[in-house]
């Protein structure tokens, strides 16, 4: 053990009382960083909001070293994650998947990848209940979300909300011209929340759709 | 002697007395449960909106709901108030989300109308609860302002979770629901923070139609007969009846079946697709809340058990897929 490792164990309460006198005792400048840092990573996968109690320049250094691990990043992802912020990329799951190994039994995955359909929910807490060391990927997270929201279209508890998990992915293809219709009675986005006016010109209350996607 | 005829008419009046205590409490259940179907076919009646706050794990959210009903047709709109705006349409069967934020509208055509405040996740759910939750009435609450019954729906067996449902007094409608796992902690609960039954109705309620600039796009969900599967799934199995299996299409190749199994109250759905490399579940089993799912590779396909049930179910029914040739 070096003594980064030293104080990653003694974050996680493995050190006893003496060994724990003897590294603060001898903590150096870099090794109060490390502390430091060590406390903000675990901060952070804990809890988005303890984030702003560390100085911007940590984050900064947590970013820089994880930006050196190599990263395997879903197509449909890819251009999500390059959309995002700095700060966002910080929380997004495949940094908290590396990270996973210095918490505790269970973790918590944040869902920065589901911006198109409106997240269902934010937080998936992974069950563990066989050896620690198990990883999970931004490819498994992905699909295991869209059977969650497969399924909660069929449950009582969801309400209407389960709708359209695979219009997720279906979103964020290019339009079609020509297959699109668009119906011009609604003055703007802005409005949207007065949806319910009727339509003048129409006495059918469904809409009809011919966008049909092109893989079908 | 005197004594000993004493003792028995001790006994008698002691056997009548629990013979009478006995019938009491049937009749008491049969009228608890007549309350939860009661308040099923309310909630597709009534008028009413509310906000409605949903806790799922660690996660909240709240909403604002609104329900109407005329001439047997239903209308229903769920807004969402915090994150992402989005709005949620009902037209009887036919459902719109729309996101303001992307310009988007999705459809969806849906068999059934399943959300909260129902509380059947099937139509003929009724029949088989009784088999597998013993019902009782816990002391009276309020909610949102409101005088409600409460009752304990507790499981049989291991293979479900325990439901608390609180029924309004007056109008009968269900106005919170909690789901308990065995350790007594709330995985999930939905219920109305604030409830009017005069609400101002939308005099012509129809769907959205896409102004300028905004995209609309429809899921295709096609029903699936047994003779196209290449496995075979129970049609009931430990309480939980099969729904249909469903085709979900995400590319050519790329097809994702769904079969849905429900109790009455918890649904689970068995997923199914061809095994690729790139994709592939967490090998734990994960959590959301009450909701839970185990994976399991066989042959060439990946198999998938999620619901609102405990572990043990969910490995009960990675079991119950019948290959045909394999």
């Amino acid at each position: 053990m070096n003594r980064n490792e030293h104080i990653s164990a003694m974050l996680d309460g493995e050190l006893d009382e003496a060994e724990v006198q003897t590294i603060l005792s001898a903590m150096g400048e870099e090794e109060v960083q490390a502390w430091e840092s060590y406390s903000a990573v675990g901060d952070l996968i804990r809890s988005s909001e303890m984030a702003s109690f560390h100085s911007p320049s940590l984050l900064a250094r947590i970013e820089a070293s994880l930006a050196e691990e190599p990263t395997v990043i879903a197509p449909v992802l890819a251009t999500t994650l390059a959309r995002k912020s700095a700060f966002q990329r910080v929380f997004s799951p495949e940094r908290s998947r590396r990270l996973l190994a210095s918490v505790a039994a269970v973790g918590f995955f944040s869902f920065a990848l589901n911006q198109v359909v409106p997240p269902l929910d934010s937080q998936v807490q992974i069950v563990r209940t066989q050896a620690v060391n198990t990883t999970i990927s931004d490819q498994e997270l992905a699909l295991w979300q869209e059977y969650f929201m497969a399924h909660q279209q069929n449950s009582v508890r969801s309400g209407l909300s389960g709708v359209s998990p695979i219009a997720r992915v279906e979103a964020d293809r290019p339009t079609i011209n020509g297959t699109e219709k668009l119906i011009v009675n609604n003055a703007g986005a802005a409005e949207w929340m007065n949806v319910w006016e009727p339509s003048p010109h129409s006495s059918d209350p469904s809409v009809q759709f011919n966008y049909v996607s092109s893989s079908r | 002697m005197k004594m000993y005829r004493s003792l028995q008419l001790s006994k008698q009046i002691a056997t009548g007395a629990l013979l009478s205590l006995f019938a009491l409490g049937v009749q008491a259940d049969s009228t608890l449960w007549s309350l939860v179907w009661n308040s099923h076919d309310q909630a597709k009646t009534l008028n009413y909106s509310g906000l409605l706050i949903t806790e799922s794990g660690k996660h909240s959210q709240t909403s604002k709901l609104l329900h109407q009903s005329s001439d047997g047709s239903e209308f229903e709109v769920l807004e969402r108030l915090d994150g992402q705006p989005a709005k949620w349409i009902r037209h009887n069967d036919q459902i719109q989300c729309v996101i303001p934020d992307r310009k988007m509208i999705l459809t969806e055509r849906r068999h059934t109308s399943i959300a909260f405040p129902r509380v059947l996740a099937a139509a003929d759910g009724a029949n088989s609860l009784e088999k597998f939750y013993s019902i009782s009435e816990l002391p009276g609450k309020r909610v949102a302002g409101r005088a409600v019954r409460v009752l304990k729906l507790t499981p049989k067996d291991d293979l479900r979770y325990e439901y608390r449902l609180y029924v309004d007094r007056e109008k009968k409608l269900l106005m919170r629901s909690e789901l308990y796992s065995p350790k007594g902690e709330i995985l999930e609960q939905v219920g109305f923070k604030e409830i009017s039954f005069e609400t101002v109705l939308i005099e012509n309620p129809a769907l959205v139609k896409a102004g300028p600039g905004w995209r609309t796009s429809s899921t295709e969900v096609r029903t699936m007969t047994p003779a196209e599967l290449p496995y075979d799934l129970p049609d009931l199995a430990f309480g939980f009846k099969k729904a249909d299996t469903v085709c979900r299409v995400k590319n050519a190749d790329d097809q994702i079946h769904q079969t849905v199994y429900s109790d009455g109250l918890s649904t689970l759905s068995v997923f199914i697709q061809k095994h690729v490399p790139s994709q592939s579940m967490p090998q734990v089993p994960m959590s959301h809340g009450a909701v839970m799912s185990k994976s399991e590779t066989q042959g060439q396909h990946m198999v998938t058990v999620l619901g609102e049930v405990p572990e043990k179910t969910l490995g009960l029914f990675l079991k119950s897929v019948r290959w045909k040739s394999q």
